[in-house]
């Protein structure tokens, strides 16, 4: 249901990663703050279910990041749906794109 | 008063509506508020309530319940099991949280985020501030 993705760009990049995955996922991301998304973060609706772009870093110093197995200070991707087979598309563009680093977490 | 209301009514409004639409998914739950609404700024850059990206109204729901059916769901619990991730809207419909979360949002023209608590003191735990909507 949760498809997620680390993003090879450090947070100060938020924006500007946004502005390219908008490219690459074809979707019009909106900005948000919220502290249950450790900040600032960009998401998406389309039909088929939203797309987030976050930190890793949750809201306190203390927490563990979102995902373990990706570095705190950087970004992730979730695209979330009612079933993974939806995204095929998406889960295309971003494993063929050369404009970002993008690695698919467990 | 919290911040993204606009007027009391409004967050009169709001209150009522919260209220019974978690009255028809666990009438046990409490809602609360956190973050931006409640301390007017970004809890990472302190920047002003609004003021760079349009803030969510961060919802808080405790309710043992709901926390139990979250982990039977599969969703991911953080904090020692204290709490769910922030939902998303894939998972608000089975929790019956989804129409509810619309009209929120509707009212407030905001997208409204919700998290599941298993004790208000699991929020008190985090150490920042919130507020009740009772």
């Amino acid at each position: 249901m949760i498809i997620k993705f680390g993003i090879k760009a450090k947070e100060r990049e938020l924006d500007s990663i946004a502005e390219i995955l908008a490219g690459v996922l074809k979707v019009k991301f909106e900005p948000h703050e919220s502290s249950f998304r450790g900040g600032e973060y960009w998401s998406a609706e389309v039909p088929k279910g939203e797309v987030f772009l976050q930190s890793n870093r949750d809201e306190l110093p203390e927490d563990d990041p979102f995902e373990s197995g990706w570095p705190i200070d950087e970004l992730i991707l979730y695209l979330a749906g009612e079933e993974d087979e939806f995204w095929q598309k998406e889960l295309h563009a971003l494993e063929t794109t050369k404009r970002i680093g993008v690695v698919r977490l467990k | 008063m919290p911040w993204g209301f606009g007027s009391v009514n409004k967050l009169r409004e709001f209150k009522s509506t919260l209220s019974a639409g978690l009255a028809n998914v666990d009438p046990e739950a409490e809602a609360f508020l956190r973050g931006s609404a409640v301390t007017g700024k970004n809890s990472q850059s302190g920047a002003p309530f609004d003021s760079v990206k349009r803030s969510d109204l961060d919802l808080a729901i405790v309710s043992p319940k709901l926390v139990k059916k979250a982990k039977a769901m599969g969703i991911e619990l953080r904090s020692r099991g204290n709490r769910t991730v922030a939902l998303y809207p894939v998972h608000l419909r089975p929790f019956g949280l989804s129409d509810l979360a619309n009209t929120l949002s509707k009212q407030t023209n905001r997208k409204v985020s919700f998290m599941i608590y298993a004790s208000e003191s699991a929020i008190k735990d985090r150490g920042t501030p919130y507020i009740s909507l009772r």
